[in-house]
This record gives C-alpha cells, structure tokens and sequence, in this order.
C-alpha cells in the first residue's frame, strides 16, 4: 500500500488528512523495524514543539536533519521532503525571531508525523 | 620495470580461498540509522558492526578490521571528515574503503570527502538498492585491488614493485654482483615530510605526490633497474652494473626533477626526497639485511643534514656522508 494523502494545503488539520501509512506496510522484513519508528515518533514530536517554543534552533535543526536522513527508509518519503524543507529554511533562518517564517513548513511536518503515528 | 598488467577477471574463481563475510563498519550518532541498515542489509552476505561516535568508531576500525566503512558526516563529538582523515592517517586503516552516507548533498561537502579519500558519496535518505550496489561495487574492487598486488607484486598506486619483490630480487642480484664481479647499487629514498603533506593538502594530493615521483623514477632510471615502493613513502632501487659515482649522479637527477616537479590540482605542493646509496663493493654481500642497512645509514645521515640530498654509506664511518669525500676517496 501507498503513503496515502487525501489533498487540501498544508495548513490543513490532522482530522482532515487521514492516516500516514508507511511504504513498507505488508512488508514483513520491515514492519517491525517501522513499528519502532512509529513509536518513536510522538518522543520525537514532543521533543521539536519543545525546542520550538524555547526557540532552539540548533537542537531543533539537529532533530529535523535526522527525520530527514530516516523518514524515507522507513517508508515515509514525504516526511523526509517535509523536513528537508523545514532544515534548509531553519539553516538560513536569522535569528530566533525570524523562526516565525518558518512555521509553515514546521507544522507541515508535525502534521505528517502525527499522521503516521494513528 | 614497472610490472607487466594482468587481467585478474580470467583467473579461475575458484582458486581464491573461501573468505568470511566481509563486515560493514557503520560510524552513525543516529540509532535510526543502525536499525535500518542492519535491516537492509540483512541479505546482502555482511555482518554489519556500529559505533556512534568517531572514537568509538575509529577503535572498531582499527580492532576489528571491517571490509568497508559507512561513515556519517554531521557527527555532535567529530565531524565525519576529522574522522575519515583520523581513518586515511592510520597505517592500519589507510587502505579500508570509505562510503560517506550523509544527509548533505552539498557538493562542496562531496568534493571534499572525495578529496579526503572517500571511495564513494551516499546521500540520506539513502535507497537500499542503491546503496547495496554501492556497497558490493566498493567491495569488489577492494578484491581485485589486493588479488592484483599480491599475485602481480606490483605496488596497486605507484604501478611499481612493491617490497616483496623487492626482497627477492636483492637475493638474486646479491648472487650475480658476487658470481660476476659487477658493481649493484642500492638506493633508499624516502619523501621529506611526507605526513605534513598529507595533513595539509589532502589525502588525494599525497597520492599524487607518490605516483608523480613514481614516474620520474621510471622515466629516470634503466630498463635493467629495479624500482620498488618500500613503505609509504619510502622507495627502494636496485641498479645493477653501477658504480657509486654513477648512483649519486642518477640520483641527483631524480632528486633535482622531484624538486622541480608540479602538480597542476595541486599549485602549492613542493616535493623533495632524501637519498641513501650504496653499493655492492663496500658492504658484506652475504647478508642483503647489512646491505639494506648501510643504505638505511645514509639515507637518514640525508635526512639529518638538512634533508633533498642524496648521501653515501662510508664503511670507515659505518655511517652516510656526503658524496663529495667518499668519491674523492675511492679516486
């Protein structure tokens, strides 16, 4: 099966876009390796709304890079484009005040997280 | 001189002793990372070994002897390049294949490791196939690579001989200087401060650097001579029916050319090399480890005068000295 996306922009809610599936789904080899990604995953999305609201952008770049360099092995390509996006705007962000122009992109990947964790 | 080339691809396969997998070496500060790959790799023939930081990772390398090594970029301790020179310093580690994975696509950032002397560039998020591919290409021509060197005894950068052959043939030219009558020269040369050149410009640049004095050596010397890389960046010549003065003269032609020698992708790189000679009729033939050792003299008197010279061995001293008086001496 497909990771699946039922449209709308990227501001939409979660309970607009449906479940984030992986690509490995049926995948036997795989699906262990994936179900401990997906468990990971609320950790990991509590640990960047954290770094966000402190505005660290350091520790939360590091944290992205590394989605980056993952998502799309474990069958989540989307959220490895999401958060190579999220980096290279984060890379070139000013200071913690120019963190806001980023907020686009950081809720987008939050989002594809969330999704893939239901 | 140079070994004549041999097409390894027609030696029987079945002539190579069975082997036990080779084992991938994953340098990594990601946990992620190392789940997947041990998972991706799980049918590939390898066994896969982590470390998730660059000492860590340094340590297995250097204990555990892994056929190739993964090697992260973006590291919190040491960056993957501090590593990968750490890795390509080593003599231990120096000829293990390095593939960068890395989530910079940056080519600058690929241009470097390639200079540092990475084999190969993966970007994250990888493709399995794609690195599998890399993975068996990387370790099939470490294979032929080794196969070539031991079976054509040829040195696989400089394309010279490399020291096995070098200690068979001193045997047999020991045998005929002693049969015949005729003056053998020996030669030892050794680049002057060669890790510094490596440290300063670059893995890649000191390759250059070795293939670059190959070559003038090639162009240099006889037919009839023999050229050897010694050690790493030591080179041993055998030049059979040469007196001493005849040895000091090619060798000033080959010190004075590597002085002058340029490399166009590397403008700022000047090469020299210290010389010790000696030759058949100053030391006990019986014993090539006593010819090789009065050789060894002169070459570090070279070295300890000031280094780019090329000094003789002196029996009377039991030490190197300059030409000028041994030459004089001997009339």
């Amino acid at each position: 099966m497909r990771e699946t996306d039922r449209g709308g922009d990227g501001a939409a809610s979660s309970a607009k876009r449906g479940p984030l599936l992986s690509e490995f789904v049926g995948d036997p080899d795989m699906m262990e390796l994936v179900a401990m990604f997906v468990e990971e995953l609320p950790q990991r999305i509590a640990m960047m709304e954290a770094e966000w609201r402190d505005a660290r952008v350091t520790e939360l770049t590091r944290i992205v890079h590394q989605l980056k360099g993952a998502g799309a092995g474990y069958g989540y390509p989307s959220i490895s484009e999401a958060a190579a996006s999220l980096e290279a705007m984060l890379r070139t962000c000013p200071s913690r005040d120019g963190l806001e122009s980023c907020r686009a992109c950081f809720d987008e990947l939050i989002d594809l997280c969330r999704r893939a964790t239901e | 001189m140079a070994a004549t080339e041999v097409n390894l691809e027609q030696q029987p396969s079945h002539a190579a002793p069975p082997e036990s997998p080779p084992v991938v070496l994953l340098i990594d500060d990601a946990p992620l990372m190392h789940r997947l790959l041990a998972a991706r790799l799980k049918d590939e023939g390898v066994e896969v070994i982590g470390a998730f930081d660059g000492q860590e990772g340094l340590d297995l390398a250097q204990l555990q002897r892994p056929s190739i090594v993964l090697l992260d970029l973006d590291m919190p301790n040491m960056h993957g390049f501090e590593i990968l020179r750490a890795l390509k310093n080593d003599p231990r580690t120096i000829g293990l294949p390095v593939i960068i994975v890395s989530g910079s696509g940056r080519p600058d950032d690929k241009v470097r490791a390639f200079e540092l002397g990475a084999i190969d560039f993966v970007t994250k998020p990888f493709d399995a196939a794609e690195l599998r591919a890399r993975i068996h290409s990387a370790l099939r021509l470490m294979r032929l690579l080794r196969l070539l060197e031991q079976r054509a005894q040829i040195d696989g950068l400089t394309g010279l001989w490399n020291r096995t052959y070098f200690n068979e043939r001193l045997a047999s030219e020991i045998n005929s200087a002693t049969r015949m009558g005729q003056g053998v020269a020996l030669v030892i040369c050794d680049l002057d401060h060669f890790k510094k050149l490596n440290d300063t410009f670059g893995h890649t640049a000191g390759d250059a650097v070795l293939q670059g004095f190959a070559s003038i050596l090639l162009r240099e010397l006889r037919s009839c001579d023999v050229a050897c890389r010694y050690g790493g960046e030591e080179f041993a010549l055998i030049l059979p029916h040469t007196s001493l003065s005849e040895a000091v003269t090619a060798c000033e032609r080959i010190r004075t050319a590597l002085e002058a020698q340029r490399w166009r992708k590397f403008p700022g790189i000047r090469a020299t090399g210290s010389f010790g000679v000696t030759t058949s009729g100053v030391s006990n033939l019986n014993d090539p480890t006593a010819w090789v050792e009065a050789a060894d003299r002169a070459l570090y008197s070279a070295k300890d005068a000031g280094r780019n010279r090329v000094h003789v061995y002196n029996p009377r001293l039991d030490a190197g000295c300059a030409p000028d008086g041994q030459l004089r001496r001997a009339g």
